[in-house]
């Protein structure tokens, strides 16, 4: 087993770094907001704590820092952003990532031009990432449990109905682009004081691809599917020797294939899956199938129920919140 | 003086093919093609791949590579981008899906790109052209002339196309609402293939001038076409085929003056500056109205 886990090691820290990243995707993705950003503040993240720990800084507070700070300006940020529609926001989303390559690549001493920073301080051990990890899934998770989650997912379904039992559209979206930014700063942070170096490359396009695979081959609906598609892409390689440097081309077509046939990703067809069993399930269990018809109170903390509560398509009432 | 508005211009033509493709789909068919540019990449790249065979002619290389550009959009749209259309019926929802499939596809030839060049610079030779001199020390070669005719000529037609032929005008009632065009008897699966087949053609026959212009491309080359594609379409609005060709000509000129004054690394933040400028400011575009609705 532990020969095992060190001679892993690497892709066991790229998943955990990779998780913050997935999570700030789906956090977008299922609140509707067609945003890229959360790759940018990645780029962000990796740069910021890796310039402030070479010049001397502690690794937690400069990662601190890089995540608040980002979460800030994503803050701001978003004020204009957030009025436009659907596509004209990914694509700014889209430009505002390949625009922080050039700035990488010009910052010159600061950045370390083309090649990026190297000889960063290592600051982080496996805990660290996994106690990163399991923050970074407890505020998603917790955030699609509460009435603001319910309502992002409001939002999704229809953005009229979800204004019209009064709740302030605009200020959650903006801080979904606060959070999915900080965590996307999280993750960046993570990974350069784990590998301690970053280059303009590391959060370009490829870096787009790969979060936005494992985000949607998961399934954006829960963190769990961003969880699964985390592990998912990060053992893939390693099962698959040959593909090697066609990584992204099978990426790509995975990402294409699943958007077509299964755009609710894994947990999409475990739910299918969980629905076909589910009668049998309920009949033994009478009470959780009242649970499941039932409106849950506005604001109370759900029912104990896993992911076959979700399986459901939402009901309307259950936005209120 | 002289000689930078001929690089301009050039500049210009070139920005003016590739952004009306990305235009053309978003407007009428609200398809942002994310793979455009890695597609204008490819175009290049498999004459590139032909060359190393076979040695035919350049008029020959400009069919295959803009025919590979062309037919590939064709077939992402048939494939995919249709099928989520059909499939998904939230507008929003089939719009993201459709973006996502868009960064998903150009992975694909990138990647191929990438193994094959080892991601290094490649070209399709071709580099000898008769230039001309024009006084003051200013020079325009024959491929010069070239690019900057076709850039003028192709959007011009494109715009009476939209404007003046039946189809045209198929194409418009499509981009104000596609169901009411389809019951009033246009075709629009025949019309969403032939605007994607141009669309396609139009990245692939910017990506052939480009690299002979050049000289060379690297496999990365459509990325920073997209961010510029972006700039031009928000600056022109969407669908607006003047409005394209007014935001290549806004941004070349602006590049050429800043690469003319600086080292000109920090050209392509230009296009960043003016997406930004143009959301915050005036976020209905400079132009005037498109085809399609952004706020």
């Amino acid at each position: 087993m532990s020969s095992w886990y060190f001679s892993h090691l690497t892709l066991i820290q790229g998943m955990l770094i990779s998780i913050p990243l997935a999570l700030s995707v789906q956090i977008a993705l299922r609140s509707g907001v067609f945003s890229f950003a959360s790759i940018g503040f990645y780029g962000v993240g990796a740069y910021g704590t890796g310039i402030l720990t070479m010049r001397g800084w502690p690794v937690l507070p400069a990662m601190l820092l890089m995540i608040v700070a980002s979460g800030v300006v994503a803050y701001l940020m978003s004020a204009p952003l957030i009025r436009l529609r659907g596509l004209y926001l990914g694509m700014v989303t889209f430009a505002f990532d390949l625009i922080l390559t050039v700035v990488a690549t010009n910052g010159g001493e600061l950045t370390g031009g083309a090649l990026g920073l190297l000889g960063v301080p290592l600051g982080m051990g496996t805990g660290g990432l996994l106690a990163a990890a399991l923050v970074a899934i407890v505020l998603v998770s917790q955030l699609e449990r509460r009435s603001v989650g319910r309502a992002l997912v409001g939002i999704k379904a229809s953005e009229e109905l979800v204004m019209s039992v009064g709740v302030d559209l605009k200020s959650r979206k903006r801080t979904v682009f606060a959070i999915s930014a900080a965590l996307g700063a999280l993750s960046g942070s993570l990974y350069v004081s784990t590998f301690s170096t970053v280059s303009p490359t590391s959060a370009g396009f490829t870096l787009i691809i790969t979060t936005l695979t494992m985000a949607v081959i998961g399934g954006t609906s829960s963190w769990i599917g961003a969880v699964i598609g985390t592990v998912i892409i990060t053992w893939l390689p390693t099962m698959a020797a040959t593909i090697g440097e066609y990584q992204h081309l099978v990426y790509g077509v995975v990402l294409v294939l699943v958007v077509m046939y299964a755009p609710e990703g894994v947990l999409g067809a475990l739910r299918w899956l969980w629905r076909r069993l589910a009668p049998k399930v309920r009949m033994a269990r009478p009470s959780g199938g009242a649970a499941l018809a039932a409106t849950g109170p506005p604001g109370g903390p759900p029912p104990d129920r896993g992911a076959e509560a979700e399986a459901e398509p939402v009901p309307a009432d259950r936005v209120k919140g | 003086m002289t000689q930078q508005m001929i690089n301009g211009a050039v500049l210009c033509a070139v920005y003016v093919l590739f952004s009306l493709g990305l235009t053309l789909s978003w407007g009428a068919l609200d398809v942002l093609n994310l793979a455009h540019g890695a597609l204008m990449m490819f175009s290049a790249f498999t004459a590139y791949v032909v060359t190393q065979h076979l040695d035919l002619p350049l008029a020959l290389l400009f069919v295959i590579g803009v025919g590979t550009a062309g037919v590939c959009t064709l077939l992402l749209d048939v494939i995919v981008f249709r099928h989520i259309r059909a499939k998904v019926a939230d507008k929003r929802q089939s719009e993201l899906l459709t973006l996502i499939a868009g960064v998903g596809a150009a992975g694909i030839p990138v990647t191929l790109a990438v193994a094959y060049t080892h991601d290094s610079p490649f070209g399709i030779g071709h580099l000898d052209w008769s230039s001309y001199s024009l006084g003051g020390g200013a020079q325009i070669s024959t491929i010069q002339i070239v690019i900057i005719a076709l850039g003028a000529v192709l959007c011009t037609a494109l715009a009476l196309w939209v404007s003046r032929t039946r189809t045209g005008r198929a194409l418009r009632a499509v981009a104000f609402d596609g169901e009411t065009a389809e019951l009033m008897g246009v075709n629009t699966r025949a019309l969403s293939a032939v605007t994607m087949l141009i669309a396609g053609s139009l990245a692939g026959l910017a990506g052939m001038l480009l690299v002979i212009y050049l000289g060379a491309l690297t496999p990365g080359s459509g990325e920073p076409f997209m961010l510029k594609g972006f700039a031009i379409i928000i600056l022109g609005s969407v669908g607006s085929v003047w409005g394209t060709a007014i935001g290549a000509v806004v941004l070349a000129a602006t590049e050429t003056v800043v690469i003319s004054q600086t080292s000109g690394t920090w050209v392509d933040a230009i296009s960043f500056a003016i997406i930004l400028l143009v959301i915050l400011l005036r976020p209905q575009g400079v132009v005037g109205k498109g085809l399609a609705e952004r706020v």
